[in-house]
């Protein structure tokens, strides 16, 4: 899964969880610990992919576009 | 040595003048000796306590550094077994060998424990913490271990935030204390700007709200009436708020003034709204740390384990969020203190940030300040579990808030005292929360600012109460 479709389907599952729409993948979408233990979640189940605490930094990532980044070069 | 105190004044007006003076290699040696100097002032015997925390951490730092990759985690464990000892013997001990007593006496069985009844380390919760922070970071690779163990040393231990936090991050914190610094006259005004307002939210607002809360919080209290026990929780959230954050406004000031940036502790977290949001603007500097060093990796320990792995990404995530959450809110609750109202605290929190998310459609629907009121009440709920004696007595002070109210003479006087006292804050919160910084006076037209700080400095010296009452959260 390239980081598009990455960003696609964290938006329509950050938005199901959170129920709140996600304008882009750039929005500051004020992503607090629910939404990250989400991120965390989808990165494992639904791609494989471990998210380890040394990659994971609240205060820098603000939109989706970060956390797909993230994902990404965690693969 | 209370930041509000003669001696403090001239303590730091001497290491100020010393500083100045100094170069970055001085500076460095003068700020550790002050900074020990200044704890030992508390108790010279827990310098011992401070100096085992900052050894340790050194050299487990160190040893990350250098060792292969199976290996490091080994001195992760003994910085975190070391430090938690040294919590769980002075803070915890006689608390929980007094409980297990009880416990099995319920059960006929008779144990005498022996106990070791110290006073509390003074700042102990904070600067383990710390030094815990700086070990896991350099195991994590998010920072290389300090090698000049004086340097390390004074980032354990620098006198401003020593005692009550904020609790530093060696990755904010160790640069500031390797690299020079600039002194400067911003940063002077700033500085002494945070000192002057954290010193009236203390001696003003906070301990004069103190003489409201006490008598009514004191369970042998005679004057207890629902209306009084309301006002008196309204003036505990006041109290506690301009307490700790007066207390971190005056340790950040000190420290600007010396060229250093302290990371912000309060974000006016009475304009929440909401409970989650809340604890982003609550103590932040220890609900990060429990965020970035006990929740996230429990939730990680979770979501890689076999536990429900067939269920759906959704279910997984809140059961195991709901459960991360009550166990470290529970934590965050006991850090406070050794005492099942601290532990209950917690509990009150998982419970509103697990039914806040639950609720989350319909709760982000009300109007805003709706929101903020309800939360500011809700929180309110917590502080008065929080300030009572004990479970029972919490119990007692509730049922007595709903079900027992009167208004008299000393009601009406206890309203008027509070109203007063909590307008002064409410009108410069309300600044800064607009503005969205610090300084909110020096936003206001020159004549007026200087009517209002000679008019602070009045009200201080009339009712500011000096060296007299400690910082709260001195005792956790």
């Amino acid at each position: 899964m390239d980081q598009q479709n990455i960003i696609h389907k964290l938006k329509e599952i950050i938005e199901k969880q959170t129920e709140k729409t996600i304008k882009d993948e750039f929005e500051d979408i004020d992503i607090d610990s629910f939404t990250m233990m989400l991120v965390i979640t989808f990165a494992d189940q639904e791609l494989g992919v471990k998210l380890d605490m040394e990659k994971l930094d609240f205060d820098k990532f603000k939109s989706l576009n970060d956390l797909a980044k993230v994902i990404v070069d965690s693969k | 040595m209370l930041f509000h105190s003669t001696t403090f004044l001239i303590f730091f007006v001497i290491v100020f003048l010393l500083y100045l003076k100094s170069n970055h290699f001085f500076q460095n040696k003068l700020l550790l000796v002050a900074s020990y100097i200044f704890y030992g002032a508390w108790e010279w015997k827990y310098l011992g306590l401070l100096l085992t925390s900052t050894v340790t951490d050194y050299f487990c730092g160190l040893y990350i550094g250098k060792s292969e990759e199976k290996k490091k985690k080994y001195f992760v464990y003994i910085s975190i077994f070391v430090n938690l000892s040294l919590l769980g013997v002075f803070k915890y001990y006689d608390f929980f060998a007094r409980e297990f007593t009880d416990l099995v006496g319920i059960f006929g069985v008779n144990i005498n424990p022996t106990f070791i009844n110290v006073i509390l380390p003074i700042g102990i919760s904070f600067y383990t913490f710390q030094t815990i922070s700086y070990t896991v970071d350099v195991y994590r690779g998010k920072l290389k271990p300090c090698e000049n163990f004086f340097d390390f040393a004074l980032y354990v231990s620098f006198f401003p935030q020593l005692v009550a936090g904020p609790i530093e991050r060696g990755i904010r914190f160790l640069p500031q204390v390797l690299s020079n610094r600039e002194v400067n006259f911003h940063n002077f005004k700033q500085g002494l700007y945070c000192v002057f307002w954290g010193l009236f939210m203390k001696t003003v607002i906070a301990d004069n709200m103190a003489d409201l809360v006490d008598p009514i919080y004191d369970p042998n209290s005679i004057n207890q009436n629902g209306a009084l026990v309301f006002i008196a929780t309204y003036a505990f959230a006041i109290q506690i708020y301009c307490d700790f954050s007066g207390y971190s406004l005056i340790a950040i000031g000190l420290a600007k003034m010396m060229g250093f940036e302290l990371m912000e502790n309060f974000r006016r977290p009475y304009f929440s709204m909401n409970i989650s949001d809340f604890w982003r603007r609550w103590h932040i500097s220890l609900s990060s740390w429990f965020r970035d060093y006990m929740f996230s990796p429990l939730y990680i320990y979770f979501q890689n384990s076999k536990i429900f792995k067939g269920r759906s990404i959704q279910f997984r995530h809140l059961l195991f969020f709901m459960v991360v959450l009550f166990l470290t809110e529970f934590l965050l609750g006991l850090w406070h203190g050794a005492g099942w109202n601290y532990a209950f605290f917690g509990v009150y929190h998982s419970i509103l940030i697990g039914g806040y998310y639950f609720a989350k459609k319909y709760w982000d629907k009300i109007e805003r300040n709706l929101q903020i009121f309800l939360t500011f009440n809700l929180a309110c709920i917590g502080w008065l579990i929080f300030r009572s004696e004990g479970l029972v007595h919490s119990y007692e002070l509730f049922k007595l808030m709903i079900t027992s109210w009167e208004i008299d003479e000393l009601t009406i006087e206890y309203s008027i005292k509070f109203l007063v006292l909590f307008s002064g804050l409410f009108v410069h919160e309300i600044i800064e929360e607009i503005k969205n910084k610090r300084y909110a006076i020096s936003y206001l037209p020159k004549i007026l600012q200087y009517s209002l700080y000679t008019l602070i400095t009045i009200s201080m010296v009339m009712f500011g109460q000096f060296g007299v009452k400690k910082f709260i959260y001195f005792q956790f």
